[in-house]
């Protein structure tokens, strides 16, 4: 027998194996679940992403930023007169004004609001204690201060307290911030 | 004509698979297991359970391959290239051992290859199985699967020259059991 008639021996070989129904069965269980684990493993991934991303964010924030950027109401509140820098009407200047506060204040204090957590998240408990005390008074205030512009819409005095113990919040937090950074930077390096 | 419609129903088939139709990735399971098995069956030694393992890694390993093939060759070209590196990186994992190793039983290999009957073709099947690995893989791909000496090399990280000695061996130790 030559290499010819051997390879064409060869040839007649059946390429095909008989298959049963169980094979496709196990292939298809397979795909299934390599479908679920892939899905579990995305939504297991965004969501670390995400967190990673709010973290890194936070982390960044707590590092780099430890002044309030002064607002422009903030810098010089009495450089021109208020109702005519703002235009507001006479009547509810004061309300008007207080409105502008929350609103131009209202960003700043969440942004501090979520440093905060973080920080605090990693200091002892007993050391926040007396920080959320001073908040909840401060918060206590404002609240007053609200429902007496309220009463008198026009005080633009009203106003320009409410503006003030916002300021004093915010330094208040910042201080803070620093305090606590100060402390985890310690105990790391312990 | 036909020829033409079957060339667009299975290229249709192929996008709904890579889209993640399993219904019609089971099509196309359909087509090729058969030949896949084979090829799994012969490439492991005769290996019944480990050559239906791998048949289901390559049907598995090729849903997810599917969506980067191109169309550059027909999907069964492709396709039993995918089977021929996973029977080979499962070898190399050694996680597994195949069965039939290096020594050659010339009385098994004698008594797998009388074919005077019927089954002759099947006997032949059998001798092969059991040649020596290296040389039983370069004579199903070069023979029975019509690959090129150089891609059998590519494959089997062998150099052309030890491609076409393994083939001359098996064809040897082949023709020595055929003609007793």
């Amino acid at each position: 027998m030559n290499d010819q008639q051997l390879v064409e021996l060869l040839q007649k070989v059946p390429r095909e194996l008989p298959v049963d129904d169980a094979l496709w069965v196990g292939v298809e269980n397979r795909l299934k679940k390599r479908g679920q684990k892939i899905n579990r493993q995305a939504v297991v991934a965004i969501a670390v992403s995400l967190l990673l991303l709010l973290g890194a964010v936070m982390v960044l924030e707590l590092y780099q930023r430890t002044e309030i950027k002064p607002s422009s109401l903030v810098s010089n509140p009495t450089e021109r007169p208020i109702i005519e820098r703002h235009g507001f009407l006479r009547n509810g200047a004061g309300m008007q004004y207080a409105n502008h506060i929350e609103s131009e204040f209202g960003g700043v204090q969440q942004h501090y609001r979520i440093l905060y957590s973080f920080a605090a998240s990693s200091v002892p408990e007993d050391l926040t204690v007396e920080l959320i005390e001073s908040l909840d008074l401060i918060e206590q205030s404002a609240r007053d201060i609200r429902a007496a512009i309220k009463v008198e819409p026009d005080a633009i005095y009203l106003a320009q307290l409410l503006m003030g113990l916002y300021q004093q919040q915010m330094n208040f937090l910042n201080q803070t911030l620093v305090k606590y950074q100060q402390l985890n930077d310690d105990r790391t390096v312990i | 004509m036909a020829d033409q419609t079957a060339s667009s129903a299975t290229q249709y088939v192929v996008e709904r698979a890579q889209k993640g139709d399993v219904k019609a990735f089971e099509i196309l399971y359909q087509e090729h297991i058969g030949r896949v098995l084979g090829l799994c069956w012969k490439l492991t030694g005769g290996d019944d359970s480990l050559a239906r393992e791998l048949a289901q890694d390559s049907f598995v390993r090729a849903w997810e391959k599917l969506p980067s093939f191109r169309g550059d060759s027909a999907l069964g070209t492709w396709l039993y290239r995918l089977v021929v590196n996973l029977v080979l990186t499962d070898k190399r994992s050694k996680k597994r051992r195949m069965k039939l190793e290096q020594v050659v039983d010339m009385n098994e290999l004698q008594i797998a290859g009388q074919s005077g009957d019927v089954n002759a073709r099947i006997d032949l099947q059998s001798a092969i199985v059991k040649l020596p690995e290296r040389a039983r893989m370069v004579l199903v791909l070069h023979d029975i699967e019509g690959w090129k000496h150089k891609e059998i090399s590519a494959s089997l990280s062998m150099a052309v020259g030890t491609s076409k000695a393994q083939l001359h061996r098996a064809r040897q130790l082949l023709k020595e059991v055929l003609v007793r």
